[in-house]
């Protein structure tokens, strides 16, 4: 308190110095008039004095602090090595955090490259019944003629898969308002984007190609534009291609994006969008307007939806409520309800731990080996607190250095983990300022927490070896366990990569092919999609090559599941299936039958299944309350293996496809040649009888599905090779400095004929027990960490542990530990008894 | 004429024992000193000054213009609550310090 008066005084004075100044100059020259005549010149040199006052008033600690800094500059420089080692660990544990939060802050925040992101506004339809983002088209036209709250509205719909120029595989395409791009002031990579002359009745069918569609399917050319191509086996005239950056407001990539009004023509049977209201299909966005509040824009939304639902009770509930969401927002909460990132801050944050602990280690080795510089200044009268502030400088100084060497390590580490997480290009790295004053926080706050113990431990005089061996352990402890933790979560994590990738799928993916004919989306009665689906089955089955084809509601690997979650049992996949679906994926049917043409309250399960509803009895006739109906087992079947990618603890049951699950269904076509040699094929078949088909590879579902494992295996992998370095870092340090503090004692030993078994025994005696505590500590972490991580991805080795991935982890460390202190232990064998004694 | 060389810290304590007595400029204070303790201000009656900024900067003592008994303008410095205080400190320590001294010295 006295302290905060005191400075509050001397800022006053700063800013008050001139008057303050000229009136000790009166009171002094008074002072002197009033002298008697002889003794004036007793008063002594007014400047000098003056000077002398002013002094009192000065901000000599500032001049201190330049001082100790420049000292701190020297001592630094004198000892490279050193202060190399010291940058270099902080660097690391600060840039690997930088690079990782920089990762996390594109992927949430800037993946969406739009200028106006941060004013976005998503809207949500609200019910008792939850929230839905889909809208009906004609709701968007008839929102955004007779609004007045918005600058803007637009919309974006994905759910069409299209076929473009016959070419194998169906392609993302997204329906937009005509307005779209103008409104998100998105600027062409080539030609134009489209306009509100795009949607002029008689309007020429137009199309922008997405820029990584342009790039892997047009070769980049640009002579692309103007050219025609055929989506859905309709001419359709290309304009543009959209810039690189911009993929769409949804989390898919874009192929083509086509006017909202086009659909009618793609989709036959479709009425014109202004009438369209039997999708909830389109997802609505706006800017407000200026001055216009949120709940003002919602408030008119949803009086708007009244008057819809006057019109078309059908298209709406009756309670619906419109609600506006800054798309940043609810990114945001995504992120920040995600077990995953909060597991990796976590590991990202112990990995600075690890490295606050090494850097905590090296002050003190160091602190050591400045004992007698330190131990004379403190006999020439210096106070331990100038001595732990002039070290606290220095540790200020490493801090400064390592926030530059970790902001230039994080930017390159970022961009490094990007490749090989093969990111989608639209995501952007930015070095915002909050990143960067987290990070020099992150920085001097590490500096400071662990060099102050340090600092003060290194002035001890009193039981001083003793109580700084004890830092020093528990240091090495928390590097260990730390270190342990990282490469064990690594090992256990691609251990399971390998086992997903080696999963024995009892279908023959490779050669099969998943075609849709997208039957939802043209709103058929049940028995002409029926109808339509049978047709297409025989068509596609007498192509050459065919050896099956047969329907699913759920595609094995595709993005689709349906999971059911009973009482007492592990989640169970449900799928509906055709009656020739297990002879098509050669599942071999273990008991019973498959489905009759026509069987509805009949269900098929798997081995796995029998046994967990079953244990020990023949389920088949057995009656089981299964997808809201009694039905009756008919058969038992092999498991698939698909499940257990996702998930290793569950289990298949199928129903028959009837009902609305007809046009939801999909086809498998298995081809006894490389089915990709039938694609074009299947495609001039869908184009005969007007069908958009979606195809994919089923090989290549699989390896996408692998990848997303091995990228997270990648980003953890990453955080385990930065604590490896860190934790050999660390070791050498350790052992390194032991060396050079026992040189003597060695020496002695060396020359009274010691062993090296006994010179490294004394080498490492005081290192074994922290190590092992470590060890066992990061253990204990990483089995707690393994069932955080268990709690959004299945692992393929249930419910124990992976003894495998700990044991690799864990050799992995040792083989670290002693490489890293190999070096300094053979200098130690190699110390020359005469040469050290000389040197004391 | 050669004065003993003062203790560091010591010209504000006398400062501080001159004032306790009532609100006294720069001038009167330096007579007082000189009275109190012979000529330890020495040659240089001016050094007050710096002490008196050292006194104002710790909050030990306020300063205020006003007229003096001759009719001068003249800065009043008074004691603060601080200052008392500091000044009770310093006596105590002082004749700790003295006592101990005087206990060796005895002994010796």
């Amino acid at each position: 308190m006295r302290n905060i008066r005191k400075l509050g005084r001397r800022v006053y004075f700063l800013l008050h110095r001139d008057r303050l100044e000229r009136e000790l100059t009166e009171e002094m020259e008074i002072h002197r008039e009033m002298m008697p005549p002889d003794n004036s010149s007793h008063f002594g040199s007014a400047t000098r004095l003056r000077e002398e006052s002013r002094e009192a008033w000065s901000w000599m600690w500032l001049e201190r602090l330049w001082q100790d800094l420049s000292y701190g500059a020297r001592v630094l420089w004198r000892a490279r090595g050193f202060t190399l080692g010291a940058v270099a660990v902080l660097a690391l544990g600060v840039g690997v955090n930088l690079a990782e939060f920089q990762i996390f802050d594109a992927a949430i925040f800037h993946r969406i490259t739009v200028p106006d992101i941060n004013v976005l506004v998503q809207f949500t339809r609200a019910s008792k019944e939850g929230a839905r983002l889909g809208f009906p088209p004609a709701a968007v036209e008839f929102y955004r003629a007779e609004s007045s709250s918005f600058a803007w509205l637009i919309s974006e719909d994905t759910s069409i898969s299209v076929v473009v120029d016959g070419d194998a595989a169906g392609q993302r395409s997204s329906l937009v308002s005509s307005n779209y791009f103008g409104s998100l002031r998105i600027l062409p990579a080539w030609g134009r984007l489209l306009d509100e002359r795009d949607s002029q009745p008689g309007a020429p069918a137009v199309a922008v190609l997405g820029y990584d569609y342009w790039q892997s399917h047009w070769g980049g050319d640009p002579q692309v534009v103007g050219r025609t191509v055929h989506v859905n086996n309709k001419a359709v005239q290309v304009v543009g291609v959209a810039p690189y950056t911009f993929e769409g407001l949804s989390p898919r990539r874009t192929a083509v994006w086509l006017p909202a009004a086009i659909r009618p023509l793609l989709v036959a049977g479709s009425p014109p969008i202004q009438q369209d209201y039997s999708r909830d299909a389109a997802a609505l966005f706006g800017e407000l307007k200026a001055g216009v509040s949120r709940a003002a824009g919602d408030a008119e939304l949803t009086s708007l939806t009244r008057e819809l639902i006057r019109r078309q009770p059908r298209a709406f509930r009756a309670d619906e409520q419109i609600q506006g969401n800054l798309v940043q927002d609810s990114l945001s909460r995504t992120a920040g309800r995600s077990p995953a990132v909060a597991i990796f801050v976590v590991m990202v944050l112990l990995v600075l731990f690890s490295a606050c602990a090494n850097l905590g280690n090296m002050l003190l080795a160091r602190g050591l080996a400045r004992q007698r510089e330190i131990d004379i200044r403190l006999a020439i009268g210096a106070s331990r607190t100038r001595i732990v502030r002039q070290l606290m400088t220095e540790n200020f100084l490493l801090a400064v250095l390592g926030t530059i060497a970790g902001m230039g390590f994080g930017a390159i580490a970022a961009r490094v983990l990007l490749n090989a997480l093969n990111a989608p290009r639209n995501i952007q790295l930015q070095v915002s300022w909050p990143i960067l004053v987290a990070g020099v926080v992150v920085t001097f706050f590490s500096a400071a927490a662990f060099g102050l113990p340090a600092a003060l431990q290194t002035v001890q005089t009193v039981r001083r070896n003793h109580r700084k061996l004890h830092l020093r352990q528990s240091l090495v402890g928390v590097q260990v366990a730390v270190s342990c933790l990282l490469l064990i979560a690594s090992a256990v994590l691609a251990h399971h990569g390998i086992l997903s990738s080696s999963i024995d799928l009892k279908f023959d993916y490779a050669n099969m092919i998943v075609i849709d004919p997208q039957l939802f989306a043209r709103h058929l009665p049940v028995a002409v999609a029926l109808q339509k689906l049978d047709a297409l089955t025989t068509q596609l089955s007498a192509l050459p090559g065919v050896d099956g084809v047969t329907a699913t509601v759920i595609p094995p690997l595709s993005g689709r599941i349906r999971l059911d979650s009973l009482p007492g049992l592990p989640r169970v996949y449900r799928n509906a299936v055709a009656p020739s679906y297990f002879s098509v994926m050669a599942l071999p049917m273990v008991r019973g039958r498959t489905f009759l043409p026509g069987e509805q309250n009949a269900v098929i399960v798997s081995e796995s299944a029998a046994r967990a509803v079953w244990p020990n009895e023949d389920p088949v006739g057995k009656v089981w309350n299964f997808a809201g109906a009694a039905r009756t087992v008919t058969g038992v079947v092999k498991d698939s293996g698909a499940n257990i990618l996702a998930d290793p603890d569950s289990i298949e049951a199928y129903t028959p496809i009837y009902g609305t699950d007809v046009e939801g269904s999909a086809l498998i076509l298995h081809s006894r040649s490389d089915p990709a040699l039938l694609l074009r094929l299947i495609s001039n078949a869908g184009g005969a009888s007007d069908d958009a088909l979606s195809m994919s590879l089923m090989r290549a579902s699989r390896d996408n599905f692998l990848a997303a494992m091995s990228r997270l295996t990648t980003l953890i992998g990453s955080i385990g090779v930065v604590a490896t370095a860190l934790a050999a870092a660390g070791m050498f340090a350790l052992v390194a400095f032991t060396v050079a503090q026992r040189k003597r004692e060695l020496g002695i030993r060396i020359a009274i004929g010691g062993r090296p078994r006994h010179v490294l025994g004394v080498l490492l005696s005081q290192n074994v027990r922290p190590t092992a505590i470590g060890i066992v500590a990061g253990t204990i972490l990483a089995v707690i960490l393994t069932r955080l991580v268990r709690s959004f991805i299945a692992l393929q080795f249930g419910d124990g542990v992976d003894v495998t991935g700990f044991s690799a982890g864990l050799a992995c460390f040792a083989l670290v530990a002693i490489l890293a202190t190999l070096s300094p232990a053979r200098r130690a064998l190699r110390i020359d008894p005469a040469a050290t004694l000389r040197e004391e | 004429m050669p004065s003993i060389p003062m203790p560091k810290g010591s010209l504000a304590m006398l400062i501080l024992r001159v004032l306790r007595s009532g609100p006294l400029h720069g001038y009167a204070i330096a007579q007082c000193i000189r009275q109190l303790s012979g000529d330890v201000l020495g040659a240089e009656e001016g050094s007050l000054y710096p002490a008196l900024q050292r006194i104002l900067l710790e909050g030990w003592a306020a300063a205020e213009w006003g007229t003096s008994e001759s009719g001068r303008r003249v800065r009043f410095y008074k004691l603060t609550r601080d200052g008392v205080k500091q000044l009770k400190r310093e006596l105590n320590e002082y004749e700790q310090a003295t006592a101990a001294i005087q206990a060796i010295l005895r002994l010796a």
